[in-house]
């Protein structure tokens, strides 16, 4: 299944999108590529079986590595979240890209919304946002909001990709539903930061593989650089960052099933904003003042990995978030978290038995 | 060119009781020892321990049953490993033996150095040394000159290993010589001899190290006469026999385990309401165990498939080894304490012991240089 998804996705983007069809697209929206993506179905592959999804997200993760790839200007990752989120509610998803909002909205007695969405990807071109809102007495719902005729700020991050600001007032959402137990407060960052990994990952092999091929064909004193060991050396680290993010964000993908495993997405997320930062760096390096213009594949890519890191938490954010709680589990908890793979299962009683070190 | 596409839960699910049983045998063997003993872990040589373990079965797992093994894929002994250095179980003396000498002997061993050596390996009662570098053939394995020579039914072996860890412990060195001339290239006319250290012929002396640990040896032959059957595997075919006993050395968790226990030592120590320099510490590092944990297990199970691990298993050492040089230094950081040789706290001395082992971390095993050339090979570079 996982191969077949792979194989059609790669085979998709790589048919449809080039530096120049980027490059417009980051300059308006691209209905045309967003209908032809659409139309495979797979924006839908996280929603419910009989709606043409029931795709594991251990599955999921080659699409969503895929969009860091080849730089896909579209809010895919977002819509395949928000089908999830529907679909966990028990609601109905509506066609068209969509979104979602880490601020939570406030919801009134008579079912109405306000407040203040930042930072929300592609809001002015997703059809809906789906949102956390919250009554006075703390009860959250899930909510799917229609974008139109709404006040809105906005603005873009430095791959070009919209992030706008929605304001509602007393907005009718289209579909609300119960917010399932399995989704805590923190849902919405948890899963972009779980989909920043993956698309990060992406990234990262596909700025390996622009320098493997640069290195390759680019001579200086009379061969190519790559035969020189100071850039084998680089290029190594770079694989190394690669593989790094790529399989803590798979691992990620893979431990998600009815709600977000903490543990893993955060590392996925420490992990590839790291490697983030460090790939790119690597790679402009390699590539010299060619990789600057506007026109390089590279730069598309690089872009989107300094955007991405700093998105649904920075690195530094999550290892606090991580080692706090890595602390409030303890020492004599610590191996059995890493081979359980979450924070929830800390027991006191496994605890109480495991190697006790003497002062 | 990514480390292989692994799907963790089902492979390891099946390995969660033997998991749970090596850890509730570590609970009750390693009770109340301190951190600062248990530092050195898979340097730390404890006869009694590897016994006890080999009592368990839980050495040379993989061999076959005929030799005392358990049959079992590299998985098994995969979660063995990972078990006893995250407890930092003291496993040096038999750690050579199970990781590369019984697999080596298993693979190219005669039967009868099979029958004679492999049940004693898995009861923990019989280890070994690796007899690679010399004082002038470091990275530069193939530069070697120690040389055996045939005489009637024996070999005649001059010449020295240096760096050899618990050579003045062990029972047998395999050892990588010349027998005979570099005809066809510098990986030619090398093969593998089966030493036994107690011999005439073999002088053992103690190479103190920054510790002052006695654990490096430098291994001195002068005319040591062994007999024909001393030789493992094919006369001239040592340089494929050592490199595909380095594969065994690359990728396991003793590449990211090393300075686990003072990981843990910290979290202790800083407790459970950590300020935020303290909880961005330990949450990267924390992060980056999680992927090196996983990335191991991947290169584990392209083993049990029996598929190439070459690359991933470099990509995998190069970065475990520098995540294990990074906890004393990040330690160091936090300012908690200064690192203590003698005096102050459990944690001090095992900051103070990780600082002065981590140089080691990625010179042994083939250096830092050296993985990173074999990433490049891997990747079409070279």
């Amino acid at each position: 299944m996982r191969e077949i998804i792979e194989n059609s996705v790669e085979r998709l983007f790589a048919d449809q999108l080039n530096a120049p069809a980027i490059a417009a697209a980051e300059a308006a929206w691209p209905a045309a590529l967003w209908s032809a993506i659409e139309e495979t179905g797979i924006t839908r592959a996280t929603g419910p079986e009989s709606a043409g999804g029931g795709v594991p997200w251990s599955d999921i993760f080659v699409i969503v590595r895929a969009i860091g790839q080849h730089a896909v200007p579209l809010p895919v990752s977002e819509t395949l979240f928000a089908h999830w989120l529907l679909a966990g509610a028990d609601l109905e998803a509506p066609s068209g890209p969509m979104t979602f909002a880490t601020d939570p909205l406030h919801l009134s007695e008579t079912g109405r919304v306000s407040g203040r969405l930042k930072n929300v990807p592609w809001g002015r071109n997703a059809g809906h946002v789906i949102a956390i809102a919250k009554r006075a007495c703390g009860r959250a719902s899930l909510v799917q909001l229609s974008t139109k005729n709404i006040a809105m700020e906005l603005g873009s991050n430095i791959a070009r990709e919209p992030r706008d600001t929605l304001n509602f007032d007393h907005a009718l959402p289209s579909a609300a539903g119960h917010l399932p137990d399995v989704f805590d407060g923190d849902v919405m960052r948890l899963g972009g930061a779980l989909l920043r990994s993956a698309q990060m990952a992406g990234g990262l092999q596909r700025v390996l593989r622009e320098c493997l091929q640069y290195a390759q064909v680019r001579r200086q004193f009379g061969r190519t650089i790559g035969s020189f060991q100071a850039v084998q050396h680089d290029i190594a680290v770079l694989a190394e960052h690669s593989a790094a993010a790529s399989r803590i964000a798979e691992i990620a993908f893979a431990s998600t099933q009815v709600s977000l495993p903490l543990l893993h997405v955060g590392s996925a997320k420490i992990v590839a904003s790291d490697a983030a930062g460090a790939g790119a760096a690597l790679a402009h390096g390699i590539h010299g003042a060619i990789g600057l213009a506007s026109e390089h594949a590279l730069q598309f890519v690089t872009r989107r990995l300094w955007a991405w890191r700093s998105e649904y938490g920075s690195r530094e954010v999550w290892a606090q978030y991580i080692g706090k709680l890595t602390c409030e589990v303890g020492e004599s908890n610590f191996w059995s978290t890493i081979t359980n793979g979450t924070f929830d299962r800390a027991s006191v009683a496994e605890a109480a038995n495991y190697v006790v070190l003497s002062n | 060119m990514t480390i292989a596409e692994f799907k963790p839960r089902q492979e390891l699910e099946d390995y969660e009781a033997l998991r749970h049983a090596v850890r509730g045998f570590l609970t009750r063997e390693l009770h109340g020892r301190a951190a600062p003993t248990l530092a050195k872990s898979w340097m730390s040589f404890d006869a009694d321990f590897s016994r006890k373990l080999g009592e368990q079965g839980w050495i040379g797992v993989t061999l076959p049953k005929r030799y005392g093994g358990l049959g079992a894929g590299p998985f098994a002994r995969h979660v063995i490993s990972e078990e006893l250095l995250a407890a930092s179980a003291p496993v040096s003396a038999h750690w050579i033996a199970d990781r590369q000498s019984g697999p080596l002997i298993l693979r190219y061993g005669t039967e009868a150095q099979r029958e004679s050596l492999l049940p004693r390996i898995c009861r923990g009662e019989l280890y070994f040394c690796i007899g690679m570098s010399e004082p002038n053939a470091g990275s530069d394995l193939a530069a070697i000159v120690t040389k055996a020579r045939r005489d009637g039914d024996e070999w005649v072996v001059n010449g020295a290993k240096i760096w050899t860890t618990n050579a003045h412990r062990s029972h047998y060195m395999i050892a990588l010589v010349l027998t005979g001339d570099r005809v066809s290239g510098r990986h030619s006319g090398l093969s593998q001899l089966l030493i036994d250290l107690s011999l005439p012929g073999v002088q053992i002396r103690p190479i103190m190290d920054l510790t002052g640990a006695d654990s490096f040896n430098e291994v001195v032959f002068t005319d040591l006469r062994l007999p024909a059957d001393a030789l493992i595997g094919e006369e001239g075919r040592g340089w494929d026999q050592v490199t595909a006993e380095l594969a065994f050395e690359r990728s396991g968790p003793e590449r990211y385990l090393s300075s686990v226990i003072l990981l843990r030592t910290l979290i202790k120590e800083v407790g459970v309401n950590p300020d935020a320099t303290q909880a961005s510490v330990i949450g990267r590092l924390v992060a980056r165990l999680c992927t090196l944990r996983h990335m191991s297990l991947a290169v584990a199970a392209k083993l049990q498939a029996g598929e190439d691990s070459v690359l991933d298993a470099a990509i995998m050492k190069d970065i475990g080894t520098a995540f294990e040089q990074e906890i004393p230094e990040l330690a160091q950081l936090l300012d908690m304490a200064e690192p203590t040789s003698e005096g102050g706290t459990a944690y001090s001395q095992t900051l103070a012991l990780l600082m002065q082992m981590a140089p080691a971390f990625s010179i042994r095993g083939g250096t830092r240089q050296i993985i990173r050339g074999i990433i490049a090979r891997g990747l079409g570079l070279r």
